[in-house]
């Protein structure tokens, strides 16, 4: 034994284990902080609240920040649903539902009607919600701007000011790239008119239920360690143009179980379908399922069609084939393309008093660029690349 | 009634459960006990005490037991474990130039101050594998006192040193950068994330709980990759050695020395050269981590530095913080195994989608994603 002490430290420990109730998988001052993150989000809807996240004996990236939420909010008297790509069999939604019932003596269910707590993992259940519900999802990348700016301190500050132009701006360019916007899960909202919020990766069949929910949605981000959340009752608008309808998935089938054309679907072999939330197919297969006001709350109005695409993008704009095909002459080279990278690192706090180092990044002094210089309160950002010499 | 799902996903589980427990608990083999893995597979043990944040040899061996082996889940089980405890206290910080050093050595100077003391190593034993016919050595040399890193004792006798450091040779010739103190509490990174900006304190912390190898991939890219952020980097010093664990006693308020931990401390000196740095001078990183561990200690001292210099000005900070934790890493690689068939449904449909506006061209330039 290294500690000299062991037995006094084990002793004292052991007195503690034996007054302790029986052992949860958080200790209650987590879950005091977890509860106040919870409130610090419900307050400011789609911001991103800090915490502590702790160590869960699922690992991170496997539901962890959902289940901390979920052990935070849950009492005895709750009754929890777990669902895993809309199933509740899923491997890892029984594993977790037999952790959260197992710690806190919950009731399980598997019946949304009965729940009162539903983690799920990517989807909202078919069964509309209620204010009985709170909705725990698991996030594995909770930051909307990661996809266009990889520096975390130049995302907080374009949150903090609301500057969303850099994601309006790759919008515009998925769609004149591509015809469409290309973005599939996790789909970017606007959350209260403020915070642009990553939907976790929930397909966007669900992003529209999420708008004016009359239940609480709380995402919990374990491994990125954050809590954000929906509030009942508030706007959720997807980002997109004025011109340019938001499109949930289609597909082209029916639920092979239940005849269902109004769920959303996945392959289920041999081109057929079916529906991924299983309690809700299972009920409409028994008649146990209220599938006119299902189909009220379905996003049918946003399925795609071309019809509906824009018809000034179809024709009245250039588009990237036809300026690929210009009068010009085509050469074998390729477009010119303005990229600038490799400027390479500056020493000091950055700003005015930025130099550029010398270095293998640099190159000979005489290919050095001169002395650059950034606007002040950009020092935290982690790409010169992308900042515009003065 | 409501609707009540299938099961068929637990008995999976279950039976899951029970292949892994009958095969590994039932091996036909000796079963090795606390004290065989505290005892024989110290290296282990100390990685994942580092690598959990938690000094308990006798729990990071259970977990390595239970773990089969694999450090990074024998860390995973000793921190979900920590999240069930509650904080009893907070210790008082200890000053490392206590530790009661087991080896030393000073790599930039042939005879510093205090002892070239090589210790415990296998730096200079050939690698020459020792196979299943291999005994142990019948004879068992006499140690000299202190050099046993079972023996704690709790006041170190003088013959027991506290080596000057080479650092503090350094300071004396005028040779090092000073930095102002900053009287902030230590950053603790277990009770709020660590985002960039960052104090120096929760970039420290970060790598004392890193993955080692995450920190040593991290130095190797940063000394010979890209990013060039290493740039000449001597060794000052290098321990491992037994520090107090000291709490203030709740009625006296006086710091009590409740226990003692080992760790691995490395000062790495770095020749400075940039524009507006004070070349005439030297800057140390610094690398602390539980147990031995000298790859971990010496990648964090390192990269320490290597943030203090550059960490804002391109992504070290960042990738320090928020991609060197090993719990992170694996754990979201390994989701991956998850069921994704409904994100990869969406995914589908707006291949199909891009593909019915017939528009799918890349125009020249690149994607910023």
């Amino acid at each position: 034994m290294t500690l000299a002490t062991t037995p006094r430290v084990d002793d004292l420990l052991a007195g503690i284990d034996a007054t302790a109730p029986p052992a949860g998988i958080l200790d209650e001052g987590a879950k005091r902080e977890i509860r106040r993150a919870a409130l610090t989000a419900v307050c400011v809807p789609g911001y991103q609240v800090p915490f502590g996240s702790r160590e869960m004996p699922v690992a991170r990236g496997w539901g962890s920040g959902g289940l901390q939420v979920t052990l935070g909010v849950i009492g005895a008297g709750d009754t929890v649903k777990v669902i895993d790509q809309g199933d509740d069999a899923g491997v890892n939604a029984t594993n977790l539902r037999r952790l959260i019932a197992g710690s806190t003596g919950c009731t399980e269910s598997a019946d949304s009607r009965e729940a009162t707590v539903i983690q799920t993992r990517h989807r909202v259940p078919e069964q509309p919600l209620t204010d009985q519900h709170v909705l725990v999802l698991q996030v594995p990348v909770p930051e909307p701007l990661r996809g266009v700016q990889r520096s975390v301190a130049e995302c907080a500050r374009m949150h903090a000011e609301a500057d969303y132009s850099t994601m309006w701006v790759s919008l515009y360019e998925d769609l004149v790239r591509n015809g469409v916007i290309t973005k599939s899960t996790g789909y970017p909202v606007l959350v209260g008119g403020r915070y642009v919020m990553a939907t976790t990766p929930i397909p966007r069949w669900d992003v529209p239920r999420l708008h004016q929910a009359p239940h609480l949605s709380l995402f919990g981000a374990g491994r990125e360690k954050q809590i954000y959340a929906v509030p009942p009752h508030t706007d959720v608008e997807p980002l997109t143009f004025d011109d340019v309808p938001f499109e949930v998935e289609g597909a082209d089938g029916v639920c092979v179980r239940c005849g269902s054309d109004d769920t959303f679907l996945v392959e289920s072999g041999r081109g057929r379908f079916a529906c991924s939330d299983t309690e809700w197919c299972a009920r409409v297969q028994d008649a146990d399922a209220d599938r006119a006001r299902h189909r009220e709350m379905a996003p049918l109005h946003l399925l795609p069609g071309a019809a509906r695409r824009p018809g000034a993008l179809q024709q009245g704009h250039l588009h990237a084939t036809s300026l690929q095909q210009s009068h010009l002459a085509a050469t074998a080279r390729p477009e010119w393309a303005l990229l600038v990278e490799g400027v390479g690192k500056v020493h000091g706090p950055g700003g005015a008093s930025a130099v550029p180092a010398p270095g293998p990044i640099t190159g000979p002094p005489s290919a050095r660029p001169p002395a650059r210089s950034s606007p002040p309160g950009t020092s935290g950002s982690t790409s010169p690349r992308a900042r515009p010499s003065a | 009634m409501g609707y009540s799902g299938a099961r068929g996903g637990l008995e999976a589980i279950l039976a899951a459960e029970r292949l892994v427990r009958d095969a590994r608990d039932h091996a036909p083999a000796p079963w090795a006990s606390t004290e065989q893995i505290t005892a024989r597979f110290r290296l282990a043990v100390d990685r994942v005490q580092g690598e959990a944040g938690l000094y308990h040899e006798p729990t990071a061996a259970d977990a390595f037991r239970q773990a089969e082996g694999d450090t990074l889940e024998a860390a995973h089980l000793v921190r979900a474990h920590r999240s069930t405890l509650p904080r009893l206290a907070v210790s008082v910080p200890v000053d490392p130039d206590e530790m009661v050093v087991l080896r030393r050595i000073v790599p930039a100077h042939r005879t510093p101050e205090g002892p070239q003391l090589l210790g415990r190593t296998t730096d200079y034993t050939g690698r020459m594998l020792e196979r299943e016919d291999h005994h142990p050595t019948d004879e068992r040399h006499p140690r000299r006192l202190g050099t046993d890193e079972s023996a704690v004792r709790h006041e170190p006798s003088p013959r027991q040193p506290h080596p000057t450091r080479f650092s503090a040779f350094l300071r004396s010739l005028d040779l090092l950068v000073e930095h102002p103190r900053s009287g902030a509490p230590p950053f603790d990174v277990t009770r709020r994330p660590p985002r960039p900006p960052a104090p120096r304190s929760a970039v420290l912390a970060s790598m004392a709980r890193a993955e080692t190898g995450a920190l040593v991939g991290l130095w190797y890219r940063s000394i010979l990759g890209p990013d060039g952020d290493i740039h000449e980097v001597t060794l000052g010093e290098v321990r491992h050695g037994h520090l107090p664990l000291r709490v203030r006693h709740p009625h006296t308020g006086e710091p009590v020395e409740i226990g003692r931990f080992r760790a691995t401390e490395t000062e790495a000196i770095e020749d400075l050269d940039g524009a507006d740095e004070d070349r005439t001078r030297f800057d140390v990183g610094y690398g602390l981590c539980f147990g031995h561990n000298e790859r971990k200690s010496i990648a964090m001292a390192n990269l320490d530095i290597a943030c203090r210099r550059f960490g804002r000005t391109g992504p070290l900070e960042q990738l320090l913080l928020l991609t060197t934790d090993g719990l992170d890493s694996a754990g979201f690689l390994e989701h991956l195994k998850l069921p994704h068939y409904v994100t990869f449904r969406s995914m589908v449909e707006r291949k199909q989608a891009m593909r019915a506006t017939g528009v799918a061209t890349d125009p020249p330039g690149r994607d910023c994603r």
